[in-house]
């Protein structure tokens, strides 16, 4: 299994390059300049050149692509031109509220799916079980940023119940935290939920289907007790592994769903950040998310390994 | 074995869960009412987005300051835009932008990506090259490359296609290659080889037509997902650029207007909505019809404005 | 074993939550009570609150209430001390006497070097004072005097030094700023304001506090002259970029002050009884024309497009709702009228010939080559007025493409003469007509006349404001026949607070000092 895992980190070299390449060429390829956006409005173009100047801008572009990888592979991503702050610092301070809103999401995901799962896979072939189904199809077909508008309408603008945009940090009180990541959090995990419920129906077919639960029934156990106690608990394993999969997808899918809510997390950070050409910061969180992204499949592999023995990691 | 070292590729957790969406979606019941919903909503807005532009009464960009944000009326039956536009007219002039956006990358993607997955399949030391670059653009989430791209080669129609095809183009590559290696090893090839066919003709006349159906089917998804992520980034002001019509961009004008003119948001996301799920139900479907063995192939969706 | 297993991936969830929670309450703090806060909503974030290096009005804003000026206005427009005792104009001098016992926030107190190290930085660095300024410098006479040293008398220089608009020239510590490239931005901020910063949370807040020992002036507070008092603990600026949100919030009363509201939102804000909605003429809505390249460097070609729009109408696209526009003919804001008014061009404002336009155009050898009106969708008054424009052309058969950025695309290719043919750009006011950006020779459209040259020194060089505003008539009259721009008109920025607060007033940007909440 080492082996394995020492294997998958050494192909990560290679794409991470490859994407440290990409994403440094189109931005750098991008019009728009950062100096520009800096000094505001009026400034005149002999300020823009002095300031182009002293971010380095001026040098060529390989010069500049080797100046920021040379410290990118220790870790540092460098300053960013807008904000006060390194593009470590500026990750770190975002981080806090996507993270915040990926978990509420998933949390929102599991309470509406693995109930209405169960009663699906409970009630097979039903009106209920095709009236679950059914919204589970549209929930994937509903692009979070759409049901996000429609959220905002109806609850913020309609019914007024909840604000419909602005972040609360958890010092000021869970419920004010939770209040304003509610409807983000539902947008964002709509499609998860959707996800969650088909694979516990699924899961929990083919276990009511097992042996050992026709066994159990056999023996006159009580239905409730087959169902919470046997079977929802061996249905498990791969509700866990949806939910580890789609996490990754959370995180990134935060970019559009922050901008409509106002959150100040890493997606509202990176559509700042293209809106002021703040080169280093684009660059530095494109390739952590990537990062991020590539770790965390890795680890959901190897963790499925671990948990069920039957998965081999080694590849014929 | 074709995934050894790539980091994106479907674990076998991943494997499950696919395979677990694709049994539901296998039951006959599902597919054969699949294809029938898709292919008429299909149909639908392809209609809407040809004959629609003749039947409606006025310019896409025709502006009457004085009439601005009228709710749903006789003379405008989806109301107007803040710039006093008939919001039908620009709905249905904007159902021709996704549509055609929508298609063309289908098709582009089509052929880069069919050319790129079987000449990698063919060419090992090719299939190193395009598969590193295919990981290394697939790492990268999709929204942020669309956004990023389209930042670089500015606010064009053409442009949204090009960057929505780089993003894109990689997810049918693999697909195809995954295919066309099975169909590589499989004797008649060898003996192709071993009689001297030229390679050209062994990739086009004998791989390649047994990689179409699976083909056809990303095809289609792709078509979704691009009418999605065409519709995010006009939304976020990055696509299609104003004041052409497009479905995106009515959501973008509305989005400042939400608390005044709910219809600007409502009809043009009901028709994203209508368009998404018409074209998943028609790819479900061509799949159970064209492809039985489908569990050979693994569909690989891009979670982009998702 | 596979219990084993449960527990580790439970482990792993619960570890994440509590690590994000653990996160959020670090920076918590002790929140005051006793004079309550002010939340105040703001469309963008600075980059910086050093208003020496940056242009954003916003910038201006937020920073006047950590850094003060040496001169300012009253409610009337008349320039006033602040942080000078009193001044002394005498030919190319002015001598500032500063006032005694006044400290920054960190306890120093400010003196003559402060003065001159921060007013000679902001000379060599900042837009308008290289312009106003070019060749002076401050000097020291004694520890609470400095002497501004000019090449030339210059009637608008109290104006520009009393100027907290933006490029605001704000008096800083001078230990800040020793041994410091002049360029480089200042990343402390202390001052002498009535609040001092406390922390910016990048991409949220800034937030800012009372300083207990501000040294206010005696006379009773006028506009920005005066007593300042911090009568609130906390002054939180929120960055909300999205209009709806702004205009959400302050209904639901989460701020008590927003700026820069949608005119679409008008009739919500008005409904509610808990908010008063205001609004000040801020904005000049100007076309560009490049005047390097391409068609409009003939004049007749510019005479053509103002035949053919209906100036009006695009001040409407742009600002909606009469009560929010002016149809200004003169160059600049219509409230400053008492101290800067022409009437040439008045009547002939509301204009539109399509034939003339068609037979002008002819004239200035078009034919039919595409024109390219450059906006960006980022500015709603700026592109609104664009379609418009767009339009109108159309109808005097110009075959107009308009190309729409981003902004910091916009702002990079409006400095190329090769990019556009016509833009159209909201301005800011400013305190004398030789700041607005369209007389610089370096800003979009690239004006460059002897002739401008010749009614600019002499506004400046009058030996005083009286003298210079006879001269705004020959400005006006330029502008009106060379076209280096053409005005459509002033546009108002619109603000609103809730009924809590004692007042709110705007003078080059809203004021937060001598404002209670008793929400």
């Amino acid at each position: 299994m080492w082996s394995y895992i020492f294997k998958r980190l050494l192909s990560l070299i290679p794409v991470l390059f490859i994407v440290s390449i990409v994403i440094f060429s189109i931005i750098h390829l991008t019009p728009g300049d950062p100096a520009a956006f800096m000094l505001g409005e009026e400034a005149t173009a002999e300020q823009i050149a002095e300031t182009k100047a002293r971010l380095g801008l001026d040098l060529p572009i390989y010069v500049q692509y080797f100046n920021w990888i040379k410290k990118a592979i220790v870790g540092d991503l460098g300053l960013s031109y807008h904000m006060n702050m390194s593009v470590n610092e500026a990750i770190m301070s975002h981080i806090g509220p996507t993270l915040s809103l990926a978990i509420l999401a998933e949390i929102v995901a599991l309470c509406i799916a693995i109930p209405l799962g169960i009663i699906a896979a409970i009630k097979r072939g039903t009106a209920t079980d095709q009236t679950v189904m059914g919204f589970s199809l549209l929930g994937m077909a509903i692009p979070s940023f759409l049901l996000a508008l429609f959220l905002v309408l109806l609850v913020g603008v309609k019914l007024q119940w909840l604000p419909v945009a602005g972040y609360r940090p958890l010092e000021n009180g869970l419920w004010e935290h939770i209040k304003y990541l509610i409807l983000p959090a539902i947008s964002l995990g709509s499609i998860q939920a959707a996800l969650i419920a088909r694979m516990t129906r699924s899961s929990m077919l083919e276990v009511l289907n097992t042996n050992y639960i026709k066994m159990a029934r056999a023996k006159g156990v009580v239905e409730r007790r087959i169902i919470y106690n046997h079977a929802l608990q061996n249905a498990f394993l791969p509700i866990l592994t949806v939910i580890g999969i789609t996490f990754g997808g959370l995180v990134t899918g935060a970019v559009v769903t922050e901008t409509i809510f106002n959150i100040p997390g890493i997606g509202s950070l990176i559509i700042n950040s293209v809106a002021r050409r703040d080169y280093t910061v684009i660059q530095g969180v494109v390739l952590f998310v990537t990062f991020l992204y590539v770790i965390l499949n890795l680890i959901i592999d190897i963790l499925y390994g671990v948990i069920d023995p039957r998965v081999r990691l080694e590849e014929k | 074995m074709e995934d050894i070292g790539s980091t994106l590729t479907l674990s076998d957790a991943r494997k499950k869960l696919k395979k677990e969406q694709q049994q539901l979606l296998k039951k006959r019941f599902f597919s054969n009412y699949s294809m029938m919903i898709g292919l008429v909503i299909v149909t639908f807005l392809v209609l809407l987005s040809v004959i629609g532009p003749f039947l409606v009464s006025y310019g896409p960009l025709e502006m009457e300051v004085n009439n601005r944000l009228q709710a749903p009326n006789a003379q405008h039956l989806l109301g107007t835009d803040n710039f006093g536009r008939d919001l039908l007219t620009r709905i249905v002039y904007g159902a021709r932008a996704s549509i055609s956006v929508g298609l063309s990358i289908a098709i582009i993607t089509s052929i880069v990506g069919l050319t790129m997955g079987l000449y990698a399949s063919y060419y090992k030391r090719l299939d190193q090259i395009l598969m590193r670059i295919s990981d290394g653009l697939m790492a990268i989430p999709g929204i942020l490359l669309a956004i990023a791209l389209m930042a670089a080669l500015g606010p064009k129609v053409e442009n949204v296609i090009i960057a929505l095809s780089i993003v894109f183009t990689p997810y049918v590559a693999r697909i195809v290659r995954s295919a066309a290696l099975v169909v590589r090893e499989q004797t008649y090839i060898e003996a192709m080889k071993a009689q001297g066919a030229s390679s050209t003709r062994i990739i086009w006349l004998h791989i390649a037509p047994n990689v179409l159906s699976p083909l056809i089917v990303q095809a289609t998804f792709i078509f979704a997902d691009s009418i999605i992520t065409e519709a995010a980034l006009s939304f976020l002001g990055a696509g299609i650029p104003a004041p052409a019509p497009s479905w995106g961009n009515i959501l973008y004008d509305g989005k400042v207007v939400i608390f005044n003119a709910w219809w600007m948001t409502v009809f043009p996301g009901l028709l994203i909505i209508i368009a998404v799920i018409g074209l998943n139900a028609l790819g479900d479907g061509l799949r159970d019809v064209m492809d039985p063995h489908y569990k050979k192939v693994k569909r690989k969706r891009v979670k982009t404005a998702k | 074993m596979k219990f084993i297993k449960y527990a580790l991936l439970l482990s792993a969830l619960i570890l994440a939550l509590a690590g994000c929670s653990k996160d959020e309450t670090a920076g918590a703090d002790a929140k005051g009570t006793s004079g309550g806060d002010l939340r105040v909503a703001v469309p963008s974030e600075p980059p910086t609150l050093d208003t020496h290096v940056n242009t954003t009005t916003i910038s201006s804003n937020i920073a006047r209430n950590i850094f003060e000026t040496l001169l300012t206005f009253d409610s009337k427009g008349e320039i006033q001390p602040m942080l000078a005792e009193s001044y002394e104009e005498d030919g190319n001098t002015i001598t500032f006497k500063l006032r005694q016992g006044v400290t920054f926030h960190n306890g120093e107190e400010m003196k003559a070097k402060d003065v001159i190290a921060s007013m000679n930085r902001w000379i060599n660095v900042s837009g308008s004072g290289r312009e106003t300024f070019k060749g002076a410098s401050f000097k020291e006479l004694d520890e609470y005097t400095v002497l501004l040293e000019m090449e030339q008398p210059t009637s608008t220089a109290t104006l520009v030094l009393a100027y907290s608009g933006g490029e605001a020239p704000t008096i800083m510590p001078a230990s800040l700023l020793e041994g410091k490239d002049e360029k480089e931005r200042v990343t402390e901020y202390i001052g002498t304001g009535p609040f001092q910063f406390k922390d910016w949370k990048q991409n949220q807040q800034i937030h800012m506090t009372k300083f207990e020992d501000y040294a206010a002036r005696e006379e009773p507070g006028d506009g920005l002259a005066g007593k300042r008092e911090a009568l609130v603990d906390n002054l939180y600026i929120i960055f909300v970029p999205d209009s709806s949100t702004r205009v959400a919030g302050i209904l639901s009363g989460e701020y008590d002050v927003v700026m820069e509201l949608p005119i679409d939102n008008v009739d919500q804000i008005k409904a509610s009884k808990a908010v008063e909605l205001k609004s000040v003429p801020r904005e000049l809505l100007l076309l560009y024309f490049n005047k390097k390249e391409g068609l409009f460097t003939n004049q007749i070609a510019r005479d053509a497009v103002n035949a053919a729009v209906k100036k009006e109408d695009v001040l409407k696209a742009a600002f909606v709702n009469p009560d929010y526009y002016n149809t200004n003919h003169h160059v600049m804001l219509a409230n400053q009228e008492t101290q800067w008014y022409s009437d040439i061009g008045k009547d002939e404002y509301g204009a539109q010939d399509i034939e003339l336009a068609k037979k002008l155009f002819e004239e200035a050898g078009y034919n039919g080559e595409e024109i390219r009106l450059m906006t960006s969708r980022d500015y709603d008054h700026m592109y609104n007025a664009s379609i418009v424009v767009q339009e109108q052309l159309k109808k005097a058969g110009v075959n107009v493409k308009l190309e729409v950025y981003d902004w910091p695309t916009f702002s990079e290719r409006r400095n190329d003469p090769n990019a556009f043919d016509i833009t159209i750009i909201t301005n800011k006011g400013k305190v004398e007509p030789t700041s607005l950006v369209w007389s610089r020779p370096t800003y979009v459209g690239w004006t460059d006349s002897e002739e401008l040259e010749g009614i600019t020194s002499k506004i400046r060089q009058a030996p005083s404001l009286e003298a210079a505003r006879g001269y705004y008539d020959e400005l006006q009259a330029f502008f009106l026949d060379y076209k280096p721009a053409i005005k459509m008109g002033d546009g108002d920025m619109l603000f609103a607070g809730r009924t809590s607060l004692s007042q709110l007033e705007d003078i080059d940007g809203l004021i937060f000092w001598n404002v209670s909440n008793s929400k």
